[in-house]
């Protein structure tokens, strides 16, 4: 379904991504896993084109999608849920959902979907989403992402800053979001949990995949253990 | 007397206000004082007075006054929007991604160009003029309000509403404060940035020309600096009520206009001027953040 072959993205003369190469099958979950600034984000961040590779590919759903804008990308059922939430705080969580469905139109099934998953929206949904907790808001831009009815999504760091009891929440309804049929790239701190929820996952160093394989493999290999995994006991 | 001060002073502040509008908008998305903007307001003063007299001239004005003052407005307003448009795309546009000091020294530049190509064009002396429209007036309670100022303040107040709605309601307005709060998320988002920014430039513009029409015709004279010294007290007032604020920009121009009115009735009209900007400097060190603004961290 996503094609990404062998991308190298630059910030200035700093070289983020190596001829990074990944592919996403239709119906996975797939975990991107490395340390910080190992070129995770900057991975997502070149697929939906708000930076633009030097060289490579991005191919999505057998087309190019190669440095187009990004306003252009979600209409083609790719939706970027980015690191750090990004929710606007200064109006309403219904306002914010409202402007996840922007492109494609606002369909009722739709919202119905994301105040099911999360109640909680529902209950502040004429609050202003700046109000609202750390997890709150992490529902809320994976709702919001989700407004648009996409063919794959594209998520960064959901668990970060927030409380363990949410983020198993948050894992949960990744779950459920996949089962109904929503590929899913996700790029994650917590390797474990990532790897728990994935089907496949790639380890990226220095901008390039170091490492890839069925996550039930990496849970277990030695390397990934030692460096992704050492808080944990699996 | 003092409920004509008011009066007056509210006609004022409403022209102030819709100046105003532009500086905050586009200070809203991006970050920036557009100091050209007082020289749309002043482009739609000439325009006007041009459109006005190439009615009069075809003899449309005496056939149908009304209409000749409709086709003014609408002709003004769609030439200070495309003014706006280019202005945004081939002044600040390229300068997006440039450091923040960049676009405000081409601001400068635009609204220089602009005064000099009006004085080269139009002249350099007073351009006066009247129509006789609006003629006679109403009296509330001994203070006259002209049917002038019935235009100027019902249309500002139907604007006001309507803008108010457009940005809150509608799915352009709310695109718009998205793209104000965070510009990478709302074009991932779909959103298309550029066209947004393009929108708002329009809409700063249109607001002004309708000022510069409205000043025109109520003092019936025109010069090609008129633009500097608006431009500066509408930005005061956006400034005054809390920059990239809306309800603010509205609000600080009218309160702007009464104090200046008021102040030049009771203390001296000699320090009309001085008034504005004594305000502006206490409201800086009392709220700097204006009447309804936000207070906002430098990220550093």
């Amino acid at each position: 379904m996503l094609e990404i072959i062998d991308i190298s993205t630059y910030y200035g003369d700093v070289r983020a991504l190596d001829g990074l190469t990944i592919k996403v099958n239709k119906g996975e979950i797939v975990s991107l896993l490395g340390s910080n600034g190992a070129g995770k984000t900057t991975a997502l961040m070149t697929i939906s084109g708000v930076l633009k590779a030097r060289s490579g590919r991005v191919l999505f759903m057998n087309e190019d999608i190669t440095n187009i804008k990004p306003h252009l990308i979600i209409e083609k059922g790719l939706s970027h849920c980015p690191e750090g939430r990004r929710i606007f705080p200064r109006m309403t969580v219904a306002e914010n959902l409202e402007l996840g469905a922007f492109r494609r139109g606002l369909k009722k099934e739709n919202l119905e979907m994301s105040y099911w998953l999360f109640p909680v929206l529902k209950e502040r949904a004429k609050q202003k989403a700046g109000t609202l907790s750390g997890g709150e808001q992490q529902m809320l831009a994976l709702a919001r992402a989700l407004m648009c009815n996409p063919e794959l999504l594209m998520l960064d760091e959901p668990s970060l800053g927030i409380a363990p009891m949410l983020t198993e929440k948050i894992f949960d309804s990744l779950r459920t979001i996949n089962e109904k049929g929503i590929t899913i790239l996700l790029v994650e701190q917590n390797a474990y949990a990532a790897l728990r929820l994935s089907h496949r996952a790639y380890v990226i160093e220095n901008g390039s995949v170091k490492l890839q394989g069925l996550s039930s493999d990496l849970l277990l290999n030695e390397g990934v253990k030692n460096v992704y995994l050492g808080g944990h006991r699996t | 007397m003092i409920l004509q001060q008011i009066i007056n002073g509210l006609t004022l502040g409403s022209v102030y206000s819709l100046i105003a509008l532009g500086y905050t908008m586009v200070y809203g998305i991006l970050e920036f004082i557009n100091f050209a903007h007082g020289e749309i307001y002043m482009l739609g003063a000439y325009l006007g007075i041009i459109f006005l007299a190439f009615f009069t001239a075809i003899g449309l004005t005496t056939s149908n006054l009304w209409l000749s003052l409709v086709l003014t407005s609408l002709l003004t307003i769609a030439f200070c929007a495309c003014y706006g448009f280019f202005i945004e795309r081939f002044a600040y546009k390229p300068l997006r991604d440039a450091p923040r000091l960049s676009p405000l020294i081409s601001a400068i530049g635009v609204s220089i160009f602009l005064q000099n190509f009006v004085m080269l064009t139009q002249g350099a002396t007073d351009l006066v003029f009247r129509i006789d429209a609006f003629e006679g007036s109403i009296n509330l309670y001994g203070a006259q309000i002209t049917y002038f100022q019935a235009v100027i303040l019902g249309s500002c107040f139907l604007i006001m509403i309507g803008l108010s709605l457009f940005v809150n309601k509608t799915s352009i307005g709310k695109a718009m404060r998205a793209t104000a709060q965070d510009k990478v998320m709302a074009s991932l988002l779909g959103i298309n940035v550029d066209l947004v920014i393009s929108i708002t430039f329009v809409i700063g513009a249109s607001l002004a020309a309708v000022a510069g029409l409205m000043v025109a015709g109520y003092y019936g004279i025109v010069n090609y600096h008129i633009g500097y010294i608006a431009g500066l007290k509408a930005f005061t007032a956006a400034v005054l009520g809390g920059i990239g604020s809306i309800s603010g920009a509205m609000m600080g121009g009218m309160a702007l206009g009464l104090v200046e009115s008021l102040g030049a009735a009771y203390i001296s009209s000699d320090y009309k001027d001085v008034y504005a900007f004594l305000m502006l400097l206490l409201i800086l060190l009392i709220r700097p953040q204006g009447i309804m603004g936000r207070r906002i961290e430098q990220k550093v």
